[in-house]
């Protein structure tokens, strides 16, 4: 797909991000991928791997103290005006939605939700107060809340989980945004509200053509979800692939921990442990290391790994950052009884 | 198995005031628990899942019913009553950044259930709190650090070995991997297995994660709304649910397994469902 189209609708190059005044404390570390319209990228790593701050970076919303030191962020072709935000204001929302993970932390628990979607619309549409009101009353519906009307007038604190995430993506939707950012959209919520949400989330895109990008940790979700995938860890992109090509055939070391690490019903024990777990915990970001930042917990880490980071390889579809891709294959197959 | 099991739960109901009125968030709960053995507590939230653990933990009055760890009742005990049992029973918490006091070392924090429970004598109890760090797999000389000098992972290691301070028979873990990642999270799901495995523990595992209990438990309760609708082995209930919330439940989870189809629920193309299904 990212082949067949010559622009990307969200294109994010070597994408670089810094603690201000302390460049060495390098949270992105060159981070590239693209999206296109009615596609969803995944982008999965745990926590401390960037993702976060790379959706944020997109929206120009990066805390204080944080800062871009490099690459570029285009949507459509045209570079986005990160640190303007009065210009930042005109994209936000309109040309580029964002769901955030915890619904209450989102909403003003002062003001009922229809008001709050309704400011969003009048932010960047110019509409009559009536026709913005239908507007509110129809987004409402669209997100799979029932009784619009008394949604609308209810204030946060009476609605559930599920339905305080379905008013912030009616927010998110509210001015036909061309990208949605979905920062771990259903981390907060019961698996049957997930469902639903990410239900509701593929609806829109078949009928909106809009493009996802999914940031999460959830496995389980990126495999029902996503089109491609991007892996990150330390602050880099280690893997991307389209997803039924990541999981059946991983190639760098750290997806194939991430995917071993991940509970999966039926499958049997391997050895005395019950689960495959990835020692060690993820480095600091100050830390100077040259090489790799997965190699210090990688079990398949050589001399070259400690030198020089990996660069990017592969075709266009699947691209790995690791010296020795898919090492475990030669090792399997000595293992292997026959 | 023995004939008395460890915890015997039975017709269990718990109701309090709130604001807006009474509520009853455990309605009449009975299950067992055996010597060394795991059962899983699953349910969304609100169903009183951690309201039971509470009851079973002494720190919620039970309305009615009974709750015996080996024969003995403890519901409807005083505080004083109380004080014997605790031991016996003690709980990890979810959130391993709050449940620990920021301004205490490490090493006087898993120290004081001793303390409080006069288990030992002195000189030997940093022994003992050294000891417990090497099995929960803590560098001992760490006993000197502050709990935001320690990652997740290991703050809920520091969650576990205190815990087990006190060498309980009962371990009542409360979604004890939910805040950590996949990685971190196996790492603790094999700790807490090699632990049952060496000092014979029995856990009541709470968790809304039905694929982590498929893997981890031996049994399974799932609770709904107060009461438990089904319960039985854990793999037989992940592959043959037989109420119709466990069915709903499994219907929604995503299993990271790109070979088969997407869980119904997902799918916009799947018959539509009732959007209120779960909420109110």
């Amino acid at each position: 797909m990212a082949e067949a189209n010559p622009q990307p609708l969200l294109a994010v190059e070597n994408l670089e991000v810094a603690v201000a005044g302390h460049p060495e404390a390098r949270i992105l570390r060159g981070v590239t991928f693209a999206v296109n319209r009615g596609e969803t990228l995944a982008i999965v790593g745990e926590s401390g791997c960037g993702k976060s701050m790379t959706s944020l970076s997109v929206m120009g919303l990066l805390p204080a103290g944080v800062e871009k030191t490099g690459g570029s962020l285009r949507l459509d072709g045209t570079e986005l005006p990160i640190t303007d935000n009065r210009k930042m204001r005109k994209i936000r929302a309109a040309r580029i939605g964002m769901v955030f993970q915890e619904p209450m932390a989102a909403l003003n628990p002062v003001f009922p939700v229809g008001k709050q979607v309704a400011e969003v619309i009048g932010e960047h549409m110019s509409l009559s107060r009536s026709a913005a009101r239908a507007r509110v009353l129809s987004l409402l519906d669209q997100v799979g809340l029932p009784d619009p009307e008394r949604i609308a007038k209810s204030y946060p604190h009476r609605l559930s989980g599920g339905q305080l995430q379905r008013v912030v993506i009616a927010m998110a939707l509210a001015c036909d945004p061309e990208v949605i950012i979905a920062d771990e959209p259903t981390t907060a919520l019961d698996v049957t509200v997930q469902a639903q949400i990410m239900r509701l989330l593929k609806q829109l895109q078949i009928d909106t053509q809009v493009a996802i990008v999914l940031v999460t940790h959830n496995l389980g979700l990126v495999a029902h979800t996503a089109d491609r995938v991007a892996v990150m860890y330390g602050g880099r992109k280690v893997e991307e692939a389209p997803t039924r090509e990541l999981f059946l055939n991983p190639q760098h070391p750290y997806t194939r921990g991430l995917l071993d690490a991940t509970p999966h019903p039926d499958r049997q024990r391997r050895g005395g442990k019950l689960l495959n777990e990835i020692p060690g915990t993820v480095p600091s970001i100050t830390d100077p290391m040259p090489g790799c930042r997965f190699a210090p917990r990688c079990a398949f880490a050589q001399a070259d790994c400690q030198a020089a980071p990996p660069p990017e390889e592969g075709p266009a579809g699947h691209r790995v950052a690791c010296y020795h891709p898919a090492a475990w294959a030669a090792q399997d197959k000595t293992e292997a009884p026959q | 198995m023995s004939m008395t099991p460890l915890l015997h739960v039975k017709d269990l109901h718990c109701s309090f005031k709130v604001s807006s009125g009474m509520i009853h968030p455990v309605r009449g709960v009975s299950f067992d628990l055996h010597r060394g053995e795991t059962l899983a507590l699953v349910g969304e939230s609100g169903c009183g899942k951690t309201t039971l653990a509470r009851c079973i933990l002494g720190l919620q009055k039970a309305t009615s019913g009974s709750i015996q760890l080996e024969g003995n009742e403890m519901a409807g005990l005083d505080r004083m009553q109380l004080r014997k049992f605790r031991p016996r029973v003690q709980c990890v918490f979810q959130d391993p950044f709050s449940s620990l006091n920021p301004r205490k070392r490490v090493e006087v924090l898993l120290r004081e259930p001793l303390d409080v429970h006069h288990v030992g004598p002195k000189e030997e109890r940093l022994r003992a709190v050294h000891e417990m760090m090497e099995k929960v797999g803590l560098p001992s000389e760490w006993g000197r650090r502050f709990p935001h000098e320690f990652s997740g992972g290991q703050r809920q290691r520091i969650g576990i070995a205190r815990a087990l301070m006190l060498r309980p028979d009962l371990l009542i873990c409360d979604e004890p991997v939910s805040a950590l990642d996949v990685s971190v999270q196996a790492q603790i799901i094999n700790l807490l297995d090699e632990l049952q495995r060496d000092l014979g523990v029995s856990y009541l595992f709470i968790s809304h994660d039905l694929t982590l209990v498929e893997t981890f438990a031996d049994r399974v309760a799932m609770m709904f709304k107060g009461e438990i609708v089904e319960s039985g082995p854990a793999r037989e209930v992940w592959r043959n649910p037989q109420s119709d919330f466990t069915r709903r439940m499994i219907d929604a989870i995503p299993v990271p397994d790109v070979t088969r189809a997407a869980p119904p629920a997902f799918r916009p193309d799947a018959a539509p469902q009732d959007k209120t299904m779960t909420e109110s």
